[in-house]
């Protein structure tokens, strides 16, 4: 008989039988790396790294039950939340169409009408999993480090390795994807991973290894590169209609057009009781809204006359979860729809911008001792806050206290300052502080809220990978 | 069966041998005769010239001219010389013999003609007149049997009577005697392999919409699970147990030849498709041996289905109609707080609050309006459960034609069948037909066609699916609130009493999202089937067929905007719809080559076959939202589709198949098949996949050192091993896809792919079997015995692996591990009372072990469930599939116990709070960590108890089955026991610890005082005994007597029935269904999870049968 009639390939999908042939082909896997991080900056990220600091906190909601998220605002943290392991699986996800990527790229049949494409692709995957990783090691300290596609089998023969070893993967593989990029500098495209990028990520590696010295050349390749700059106006960073490329060195790319390529910030951020009157689409269900809330402690920590807050931090007037008409302050820095008539936003999420350059520049210059070379860097940065007055009078702990703070109000909502808190040693110092604080103005926490312990600085590893995978647990959890 | 009265031929031969004339009545009937090679009378020369004559008639004929005596059993008729069998003495001796007389009679009362009566131990014997009259001379000491075809013989001793009058009873064993196997038909007496048929006739009034519910309890070994109550709502069928994790357990069904693959669907029953009635049997094949001629698909058993054709020669007309009333028995329905039993356990829940964020007492003003006085709150406030059930019609009508000329028979029904839902607003409406015809061409071709058209509609509800539904809403919500407001107007959102300290849940009414809502499915399917029959040689046969299936079906969906949900009041302007479209084709040819060939004591037949088909499916999905108001739900008035897709999905099979029976002697059977399935399912590298299997049987009772008067009348021992194979594997699981994506650069999209797992060497789940069996008839064929012992192992599972995320992956599909099933099925059966009032029993019951034997070399369990995020059950090597997974519930914390030293110092850990063991010992209580299995969702045994009673014209039949041992969770327990205070709880509930000196029953834990509260996890409080007795059918009939019936001409028979539907059910568990299984959960690993239980319904029927 004809075995033609047995050979069926599913026609909605494409199969791996006859893919990796052609340039196109890989671009389009270089585009998949970018999805899982996407896809973890709109759901789970900024509570592992925004919600759990002292910026950001919740509308209490009475009539919902407990929720993953309301338990790491009040720094109830264990290794059932789905939020770590969600993180845990797309980080891998993401780190492994890198892999394949940078696997299947050396083939030699595959056809590169230009081979700085080859470049470019490799060193997007490099460049990504070194975000990858560096997000990985942040959060769990020392994980295991896999640099290619690996079977199931083999994951479980793995093991996590030190956190040196994991930053030494991640130096290397950024290291490597500026090689890469410097052979494909005329391809640039706005929202890719670049050699500046690279860059600029390698000093912010660098500074949390603490080797300023390194992390200061680094990020002043970015300067000398002229390519970025300073926005005048802050606002402007944060407006969907026209996306920033001049300041944002990358960024977390996200559009209205639908449903998978959006996120619904706005929606997930106002106030809950606010329904539509914030979002403009009262049709949208906020019941499970309420989110990422500045606190009073990340409001405070604005100078007077900071243009930034009026953007980072906005007011709605109305009722509250008591039904008491109170101002509730949301965050400023995502905006309703533009067109969708949904609840489809289209916000990027900033990574790395000038600004951080500057002040990671400032920082790794101070932390050096060479405070008075630091203090016109986070000059520049205060200036376009409207904070012109000249900053004289720093000594290298007051400056660092200085920058610490510019970094706070700077990068709210951004995912930064949980990390920064980590990275500058405050964070126990600082969570306790605001701990305290959050207790006495709400009744309504868990009673086991804001038990501050230096274990909890290391998220803990997935209840499930434990299980599954064998791997060893944090200390504490 | 045919009547050998009631079926007509048309004959003309002169001088014709009669082998010939046999052949002929073979050729225009569907009856066989067993013809003794070269016996003389063969050869007799024949002369009859008659256009319409009846078989019984003919075969008078033929007797008169060459003196032979026939029997017909079902289909088969021997025929025997009698001057050769035995010399009957046509005088008797007359010493002490007196004459005896009687009259004969059917259990209608009909005279029956043509009875052999015989002095047991003689020679002496007679036959009724056409009156049914006889006489004969006996002793007082003699015994007299009365035999006649289709009856059931009879012995009465003489004493000192002179009249002897006897009703003979028909012999339904006898009915049975031909069965349906893979690819052909066997009599029953050489099936060499586990071969189950279910009594048509027990089963015939039931008032249900598929035939798979008429089966419960009718076959050993097959355990149909009624999960949901909802009409036209898919049940669980495993046939031997589950062999499979991966691949689904449902049996292959074969409709009129036709494969008709499944699978489980809750909320489509496909079996609904065929109309009962329109079905002439049904047969079981549980071994391997009877399976493996269906190759991989075989693995789980194949249920084969036959629908009537109608006969030749005669017009038979019948006419059906049942109407009957559903209702939910008491039993089952939640039993939850009352209104002032619920404003208590609220302002427990705000007493806590208030002391909580204001370090004070709570007093009355702190409560809302509604608790303030607990007086006035009496009786039970709004039972929402009752509001959502209602008393609901059922009925059924069918229409049956048949009629056949000597070369032609056709036959045509109409069926309408409407069952409205015991939930509001849900119900089920058929509309079947069939037309089939068959036509001899000439003495050698056949040819035949038929079609059966069915037209579904369907009103589905949410049920079965979590709290959010129409019934979990309907349970857990608050009694004091009603669903209908000062005017009388259903309340679209039901706002629980508000407090600023702690509300229950605000949802929306289930009545009016009930009553709103429209979901609805629209199916349409026909089963075409087109033959044609060559008989080569008057042994050798060719049949090729096409069988097709065609369906198309519709689902809408709209949610208006007036639809809120739980804590989520409507919004104007946000209306959804769910649109999904679906068509499939599949078609497949069939070509057989039969053989038979006996020579002396061997007797030969064999059967090739080769076979393709081909399945392609194709699906569109549309969801649109939101609409601006609800005039308008086409997708055109949605302000967008959000989410859209198109599915195709193909497959193809080729197949070769072979089977040899061989017998000798009838005495020593022996059976073997082969199937060879090529699929594109399978990976290149193993296309073909191959399926043998050998059977043997011996039948003890034929051998000589049974004497002819033992009181064994068949003893057959069988034996059988075989392969089958289970390839429910996904169309296309061995490719490794690439996942489609997109991204976007500033504001360009572009694709994003990922590359999945591939697994070329995906393949077919593989069962082994061995099965041992006894077929045991006694007592004169009153009583049987089948006893069955099997072990069955199916290997190279498919598993969705669970694999370390690391991978970038987090399932796996594999074949690996492999499971064990093996049991025992006991039927027995018998008539312990016959005569006038005659008693039929029939019994089953299966024991069956299932364990896995390994799973994948990594995965040391399988977790799967979820609730809140963690699982239910788990699978583990050496334990059953699916086992519970959960915390051991202790109890409570006393202040006894928390007085010692070394207690663990957590949050949790305070008086009156729920106590769960610390399973691995580490002195935190985690979940999952510290989960561990903690009950058993298979049951120990099985069984089934048919009885029928008759006496004269009134027939009473009754059916019971159930189940011993096994475990069902009540997943709505995470709300129902859930203190939060959110939800109504159960009763229990009242039995809670409210302070030191009222610590309640110590399992029930008090309103948690910490949040987030530890109360509501899965632990052995969930988990209740699932053992169950249900009546699951009594029907009392009505047979009109004849002499009345042929007063009224038209009519030949008429039968009128009452019957009861799942009569009585007795059962410790305090759900709707020990059952149930929540739709959205996978059948096998997470078996026995009852969640919000569309309930079964006691139905209560009228009905009428007529035959013209």
């Amino acid at each position: 008989c004809s075995h033609d009639f047995l050979d069926i390939y599913p026609e909605t999908t494409l199969n791996e039988g006859n893919f990796y042939q052609s340039e196109e082909q890989f671009i389009i896997l270089a585009n998949g790396c970018y999805i899982p991080l996407r896809d973890f900056e709109k759901n789970t990220h900024w509570v592992i790294s925004e919600l759990i600091s002292d910026n950001t906190s919740f509308q209490y909601n009475n009539r919902t039950g407990e929720a993953v998220r309301g338990v790491i605002d009040q720094f109830i943290i264990t290794a059932e939340n789905r939020a770590y392991a969600d993180f845990w699986n797309l980080s891998y996800n993401g780190i492994n169409r890198c892999n394949k990527l940078l696997l299947e790229i050396e083939r030699p049949e595959v056809k590169w009408s230009d081979i700085g494409y080859k470049h470019r692709s490799s060193g997007e995957a490099l460049f990504l999993r070194a975000l990858y990783y560096f997000n990985l090691v942040r959060q769990y300290g020392g994980v295991p480090l896999v640099l290619k596609p690996i079977s199931a089998d083999e994951a479980l023969q793995m093991d996590r390795s030190e956190e040196t070893e994991v930053y030494n993967s991640i130096v290397s593989d950024l290291n490597a994807a500026i090689t890469e990029f410097e052979s494909a500098s005329n391809l640039n495209e706005n929202g890719r991973a670049n050699l500046y990028s690279s860059y600029a990520l390698l000093g912010k590696v660098y500074l949390t290894l603490k080797d300023y010295s390194k992390a200061e050349a680094a990020l002043k390749k970015v300067m000398d590169s002229n390519k970025y700059a300073l926005l005048a106006n802050y606002a402007d960073l944060f407006n969907p209609g026209s996306k920033d490329y001049k300041e944002t060195i990358f960024s977390v790319q996200y559009s209205e057009i639908n449903r998978e390529l959006s996120n619904r910030f706005i929606f997930m951020f106002a106030p809950w009781t606010s329904a539509g009157s914030i979002t403009m689409r009262p049709a949208i269900n906020m019941t499970s809204a309420g989110w990422n809330m500045p606190t009073t402690d990340l409001r405070n920590a604005f100078e007077e006359g900071d243009l930034r807050k009026g953007v980072s931090i906005k007011i709605w007037n109305g009722p509250d979860w008591d039904g008491v008409v109170r101002d509730i302050a949301y965050t400023g820095k995502y905006q309703r729809p533009i067109s969708a008539p949904d609840d489809r936003t289209g916000d990027n999420v900033p990574v790395l911008r000038y600004s951080d350059v500057l002040l990671m520049y400032a920082e790794a210059l101070n932390e050096q001792g060479r405070t008075g070379e630091a203090l016109a860097y986070v000059q520049q940065v205060r200036n376009r806050a409207g904070l012109t007055a000249p900053l004289s009078g720093y000594d290298q702990a007051s400056l660092a206290n200085l920058i610490a703070k510019e970094r706070q109000v700077e990068f709210c909502f951004e995912n930064q300052r949980w990390y920064d808190l980590k990275r500058t040693g405050k964070a126990v110092e600082v969570m306790t502080a605001h701990g305290q604080r959050e207790k006495a103005e709400k009744d309504f926490l868990f009673s086991s809220a804001y038990q501050i312990a230096p274990y909890k600085l290391l998220a803990p590893l997935p209840a499930e990978q434990i299980l599954i995978n064998g791997l060893e647990q944090n200390p504490g959890y | 069966a045919q009547k050998i009265d009631e079926v007509y031929v048309r004959v003309n031969f002169s001088e014709e041998k009669l082998v010939k004339v046999l052949q002929e009545v073979e050729r225009q009937t569907e009856f066989h005769f067993t013809i003794q090679e070269n016996e003389e009378y063969l050869s007799k020369k024949i002369s009859i010239n008659q256009a319409n004559i009846s078989v019984e008639e003919l075969l008078k004929e033929i007797g008169k001219q060459v003196g032979l005596n026939f029997q017909q059993v079902n289909r088969n008729i021997s025929m025997w010389d009698p001057a050769k069998e035995s010399e009957i003495e046509d005088e008797p001796d007359g010493q002490g013999a007196m004459d005896i007389v009687g009259v004969i009679r059917d259990a209608n009362g009909m005279p029956v003609p043509g009875v052999t009566v015989i002095v047991e131990g003689s020679t002496v014997g007679t036959v009724s007149d056409i009156d049914g009259k006889y006489a004969i001379a006996a002793e007082p000491g003699d015994q007299l049997i009365f035999s006649f075809i289709g009856y059931k013989s009879q012995r009465v001793g003489v004493g000192n009577q002179s009249e002897i009058n006897v009703v003979l009873l028909e012999d339904e064993q006898a009915l049975e005697e031909i069965v349906v196997v893979g690819y052909g038909t066997q009599k029953k007496e050489d099936v060499t392999g586990s071969i189950a048929s279910v009594n048509e006739k027990t089963v015939k009034d039931l008032p249900v919409s598929s035939v798979d519910q008429k089966m419960i309890g009718q076959v050993a070994g097959v355990q149909i699970q009624q999960v949901s109550g909802a009409p036209g709502a898919g049940t669980s069928v495993k046939i031997r147990g589950s062999g499979s994790l991966g691949a689904g357990n449902e049996p292959l069904y074969v409709v009129d030849g036709m494969p008709y693959s499944a699978g489980m669907n809750q909320s489509l029953n496909p079996l609904v498709f065929i109309d009962p009635n329109n079905i002439e049997s049904i047969t079981i094949l549980k071994d391997a041996s009877s399976t493996a001629i269906y190759g991989s698909r075989g693995a789980n058993g194949v249920i084969m289905i036959t629908t009537k054709k109608g006969s030749y020669n005669t017009t038979n007309i019948t006419f059906s109609a049942m109407a009957g009333v559903q209702k939910v028995p008491e039993k089952g329905r939640p039993n939850m707080l009352n209104q002032r039993e619920f404003a208590q356990f609220q302002r427990d829940r705000i007493d806590i609050e208030v002391e909580l964020r204001e370090k004070r007492e709570a007093t009355l003003e702190d409560y809302p309006l509604e608790y303030r006085d607990l007086d006035a709150l009496s009786g039970d406030g709004t039972d929402w459960y009752d509001l959502v059930l209602r008393n609901a019609p059922i009925q059924d009508y069918n229409f049956n034609l048949q009629k056949g000329t000597d070369d032609t028979r056709i036959n045509f029904s109409l069926g309408y069948f409407n069952q409205q839902g015991v939930v509001k607003e849900t119900g089920l409406e058929r509309l079947s037909s069939k037309i089939g015809i068959e036509s001899n061409l000439n003495d050698k071709i056949k040819l035949g066609a038929s079609i059966q058209p069915t037209f579904i509609s369907q009103n589905r509800a949410n049920t079965n699916l979590n709290r959010e539904d129409v019934l979990g809403v309907s349970i857990w919500a608050n009694p004091i609130s009603t669903p209908y407001d000062e005017n009388g107007n259903l309340k679209p959102y039901v706002v629980a009493p508000q407090s600023k300290y702690h509300s229950a849940w605000s949802f929306a009414n289930p009545l009016f999202v009930l009553q709103e809502m429209t979901s609805e499915q629209n199916s349409f399917q026909n089963l075409g089937l087109a033959f044609v029959e060559w008989s080569i040689l008057p042994n050798l046969r060719f049949n090729s067929s096409l069988n097709t299936i065609l369906e198309a079906s519709k689902f809408f969906e709209y949610i208006p905007s007036t639809i809120g949900g739980s804590n989520r009041p409507p919004t104007s302007g946000t209306g959804r719809s769910r649109n999904n479209r679906f068509n499939s084709f599949d078609w497949l040819i069939e070509n057989t080559l039969n053989y038979d060939l006996t020579k002396g004591d061997h007797t030969f037949n064999a059967m090739l076959g080769y076979t393709a088909q081909k399945y392609t499916a194709n699906s569109i999905n549309l969801s649109a939202s939101p609409y601006q108001n609800d005039l308008i739900t086409t997708i055109n008035a949605a302000q967008a589709i959000d989410a859209w897709g198109e599915g195709v999905e193909k497959w193809s099979m080729i197949s070769y198949l072979g089977r040899l029976n061989y017998s000798f002697k009838q005495r020593y059977l022996f059976t073997a098949t082969f199937r060879s399935d090529g699929s594109s399912r399978f990976g290149s590298d193993n296309r073909f996949a191959m399926f043998p299997s050998v059977a043997g049987a011996w039948r003890i009772s034929e051998e000589d050192f049974f004497g002819a008067d033992s009181w064994v009348d068949n003893l057959k021992l069988r034996v059988s091993y075989g392969k089958s194979g289970n390839n429910n594997i996904g169309n296309y699981a061995h490719l490794a896809n690439i996942s489609a994506g997109s991204y976007i650069f500033n504001n360009t999209q572009v694709n994003g792919f990922s590359v999945g797992l591939s697994n070329p060497g995906l393949t077919w789940e593989e069962s082994n079997q061995i099965d041992v069996g006894v077929d045991f008839d006694f007592l004169k064929n009153r009583a049987f015995l089948v006893v069955d012992l099997f072990v069955r192992k199916s290997e190279n599972m498919l598993l969705q692996d669970v694999i370390p995320a690391i991978t970038g992956f987090n399932t796996q599909t594999i074949n690996q591990g492999s499971v064990q099933n093996k049991g025992i099925e006991i039927a027995l059966g018998g008539t312990p009372i016959a005569g006038d009032f005659n008693w039929t029993i029939n019994g089953n019951i299966a024991f069956n072990r299932n364990e896995i034997l390994s799973l994948n070399d990594n995965t040391v369990r399988i977790l799967a469930g979820n609730n809140d995020g963690n699982p239910t059950h788990v699978s583990v090597v050496g334990k059953p599939i699916g086992q519970f997974f959960g915390f051991v519930l202790e109890g409570i914390y006393t202040e006894e116990y928390l007085s010692q030293p070394g207690v663990v110092n957590s949050p949790q850990v305070y008086e009156g709070n729920v106590k769960y063991k610390d399973v691995n010992g580490d002195g935190i209580i985690n979940d999952v960590l510290d989960y561990t299995i903690i009950g058993n969702p298979h049951p120990d045994f099985i069984f089934g108890l048919t009885n029928n009673f008759s006496y004269k014209n009134l027939d009473l039949g009754i059916i019971i089955n159930g189940q011993y041992g096994g475990q069902v969770m009540n997943g709505l327990r995470q709300t129902t026991d859930n203190l939060q205070g959110f939800f109504n709880v159960d009763q229990d509930w009242e039995n809670r610890w409210r302070s030191r000196d009222e610590p309640g029953d110590g399992i029930h834990s008090g309103v948690p005082k910490v949040r987030p509260s530890w109360g509501h996890r899965v632990s052995t409080l969930w988990v209740e005994d699932a053992s169950y007795l249900r009546i699951g059918n009594l029907t009392l009939g009505y047979t009109i007597p004849e002499s009345l019936v042929k007063k009224l001409k038209v009519v030949k028979s008429s039968r009128l029935y009452f019957t009861v539907q799942n009569l009585a059910m007795f059962t410790q568990y305090k759900g709707a269904n020990p059952e149930g299984q929540a739709a959205n959960q996978n059948n096998t690993l997470v078996p026995g999870f009852d969640m919000t239980s569309y309930p079964l319904s006691r139905t209560m029927s009228m009905g009428i049968n007529l035959s013209f």
